[in-house]
């Protein structure tokens, strides 16, 4: 009896418990503390890469600084994107007359910090910091565009068209996009046509100007550049029976691809990057009350924003518009073409002939390695390396703020104990460190290789993420920063895959090896399964031949001349 | 009922329990030096073996009066233990070529945290192991090289012990 009183009282108990325990879970409570999620946002958001510089860590304490008022950074890196920290663009008015930066006096410093959304390769918002006797910061997004007014690139106002090419110049700066697809129809008409006229296609090509050598990491900012803006546009007068309809679909008619199809292109140089830095906001898309919304469609509770792009108060400008105005076309260059340009263009001769001396019999019968780099902005640009009988191993430095390496080519050469006919997983990984601390160009850079053994090889960069995520645990795993599930499984992967082909026992590449055919067929089973996101290419000794080589669906070692 | 499931519990475990013991590399390894004594502790996996390692000083008597390093230590910027510093696949002939990461380094402002190295391990009096207890220690070569490439000037020296002969606890 005694038992089933307390058991009673025990149940009443528990469904107390229960009770609050549902009450206090279903309550809409403020939110006093950042969730989580939004928490390893801001912390992946104000990850700062090495080799940071002093200004940029002043732009990301800053912006910690105001993200502690109202918590903005989730939702700027939720609807914008991510800071590229590492693609900094600095402006510096003091330092080069060339640069023309609006509304900046002698004295101001900016710089650019790209915002790029989650598994995207292309500029979505930009960060500007104004540095003169304090940090302003302001943020602008590229689906604004469209509450500018549109024009063309001449006016002398900001327009839409302006606002895009600062867009456009910050892509080709960041990733290499030289191309655009124009998706407004209302961006960059052909103002000599008339506004009837049926256009196809519009597209936009960025490049630098043909006289401005001198480029971001030479130690100066040459800000030129070369924007052409081609469309094909419907020309009816020319063919009756096939154009008197506008929108013919292309292809239709063939008269039409050949005389009513009319490409034209017009191109304007341009030293302005400031583009949209003018004072002059357009109106609309909120205020400095409840407002905002947009971007990743999937935010409902209402978000304070700033009806300016200014940052300082710690709330996020107001979105003032949600379509997109143009993408980078995306086609990846082809990796034959970046081993061609580096080894024929004649501004490498010298560097190209150092090549070459590596791979002689005199320097593959040393017992250690030398090495040549090509680096931009350096005085002299050629480098010359070299290991010692007691240390074999060449050494890669980091280089100072402001050069890259264009170009390494280095030896394996009749080391004691053996040596790769082929690249060492070490050479691996400390290219792809020198990238992840922006001391290679991805989209350019060339590494070569000459052997003891009589292999001969270069390797192009042709996805970096893929090579970086790879090497995601050797990048992060000592450094702050880094997704923690990620390092461990990018860990796991690395060493089983290291073990595998370089260090068990029974390793399928090895040192001793001298099939130098099986070596390579290996090394190529390890690139597809690390996905390595490098593409490599069989050379001779005067690395003026090159031929692609990849394994296929199947399997088989597939080889595609470059020649 | 509670007895019976204690019982299933066993049967179920003995086999890993077994497993473990069976091994020749998983375990504790030690290798003193005056008062400092460096420690490797090894495990089994599916593919080969995972391991820590760590440096303690010890008295006299044997009894550890302070650490000097242990790999079992945060990441970069973290509260999230390495998961392991030596990796390896399965042993061949007594012989086991892995991966050490030496993340008991310190370096300049730039350092990414860590050596990555080349460790070989290899049993080097295999007649003392027997499954169910050892004729005689098991003794280990231990021998770390730099992994071959191209290497940054700036790395440190190895804060690990790069050739010593460990024996088994």
């Amino acid at each position: 009896m005694q038992k089933t009183h307390l058991q009673k009282w025990y149940y009443l108990f528990l469904l107390f418990l229960l009770t609050t325990f549902t009450f206090v879970s279903c309550r809409k409570m403020d939110r006093l503390v950042a969730p989580a999620g939004d928490y390893e946002l801001t912390e992946k958001f104000l990850t700062l890469p090495p080799m940071t510089t002093p200004q940029v860590k002043r732009i990301a304490q800053k912006l910690k600084t105001l993200n502690e008022k109202h918590g903005f950074l989730t939702t700027i890196a939720k609807q914008n994107g991510f800071a590229m920290w590492d693609k900094p663009i600095t402006s510096n008015t003091a330092k080069s007359k060339k640069v023309a930066a609006r509304s900046a006096t002698a004295s101001d410093t900016i710089i650019f910090i790209p915002l790029v959304l989650e598994n995207t390769q292309y500029v979505n918002a930009f960060i500007l910091a104004r540095f003169n006797d304090s940090i302003s910061l302001k943020l602008y997004r590229a689906n604004d565009y469209s509450s500018y007014s549109f024009g063309t690139l001449e006016d002398s106002t900001t327009n839409a068209e302006k606002f895009a090419i600062q867009f456009m110049l910050l892509d080709f700066e960041t990733f290499g996009h030289a191309n655009f697809k124009v998706l407004d129809d209302r961006l960059f008409k052909d103002e000599s046509l008339p506004t009837t006229t049926h256009t196809k296609a519009r597209k936009v090509h960025v490049k630098h100007h043909q006289s401005s050598n001198l480029r971001r990491g030479s130690g100066f900012e040459i800000w030129e550049y070369d924007v052409c803006t081609s469309s094909t546009n419907l020309k009816c007068s020319a063919n009756t029976a096939c154009c008197t309809q506008a929108g013919v679909s292309p292809g239709a008619c063939s008269a039409c691809e050949q005389v009513c199809w009319i490409a034209t292109t017009t191109c304007v140089r341009t030293s302005i990057m400031v583009a949209v830095d003018d004072g002059w906001y357009p109106s609309g898309g909120g205020s400095t009350g409840e407002g905002g919304g947009g971007g990743d469609g999937g935010t409902t509770e209402p978000t304070q924003c700033n009806p300016t792009p200014l940052l300082d108060n710690g709330l996020p400008p107001c979105p003032k518009g949600s379509k997109d105005g143009w993408l980078p076309t995306l086609s990846p260059p082809n990796p034959c073409d970046k081993v061609k340009t580096m080894a024929t263009d004649a501004g490498n001769a010298v560097y190209i002939q150092k090549v070459k001396d590596l791979a002689t019999a005199q320097n593959q019968n040393l017992g250690y390695e030398k090495s040549v780099s090509l680096i931009d902005g350096a005085t002299p640009n050629i480098v010359e390396a070299s290991g010692t009988t007691a240390s074999a191993y060449v050494t890669l430095p980091s280089l100072p703020s402001g050069q890259q390496y264009k170009s390494i080519a280095h030896t394996h050469p009749n080391t004691a104990g053996g040596t790769y006919s082929i690249f060492s997983y070490g050479d691996l990984s400390r290219l792809c460190e020198l990238m992840f601390e922006g001391q290679l160009e991805a989209g350019t850079f060339v590494a070569f290789l000459s052997t003891y053994k009589g292999a001969h090889y270069a390797f192009t960069i042709t996805d970096k993420t893929k090579f970086e995520d790879f090497f995601y645990y050797f990048l992060y795993s000592g450094r702050p920063g880094g997704d923690n599930v990620k390092k461990f499984h990018s860990l796991n992967k690395a060493m089983a895959l290291r073990a595998k082909y370089f260090l068990n026992e029974n390793a399928l590449i090895t040192e001793t090896d001298t099939d130098n055919t099986n070596v390579l067929d290996k090394f190529l089973d390890f690139m597809k399964e690390a996905d390595l996101g490098i593409t490599l290419f069989e050379t001779n000794t005067n690395f003026d031949s090159f031929t692609k080589v990849e394994k296929d669906q199947t399997g088989t070692v597939k080889r595609t001349n470059c020649n | 009922m509670k007895n019976l499931a204690l019982i299933l519990a066993l049967i179920i475990a003995t086999p890993a329990i077994c497993q473990i013991q069976h091994d020749m590399f998983a375990g504790s390894w030690k290798y003193q030096n005056g008062n400092e004594v460096f420690i490797v502790d090894l495990w089994k996996t599916v593919d080969g073996y995972n391991g820590h390692y760590r440096k303690i000083m010890v008295d006299a008597s044997g009894n550890q009066v302070s650490v000097v390093f242990d790999s079992n230590k945060p990441m970069g910027g973290s509260t999230t233990n390495w998961p392991y510093v030596i990796s390896s696949g399965n042993a061949v002939q007594n012989k086991v070529g892995a991966t050490i990461h030496d993340n008991t380094v310190s370096g300049g402002p730039n350092f990414r945290g860590f050596l990555e190295a080349k460790l070989k391990m290899q049993i080097i009096n295999p007649g003392c192991y027997a499954p169910r207890g050892n004729t005689c220690p098991l003794q280990l070569q231990w021998t770390v090289t730099k992994d071959a490439g191209l290497q940054d000037p700036s790395d440190p020296g190895f804060s690990v012990p790069t050739n010593i002969i460990l024996t088994k606890q």
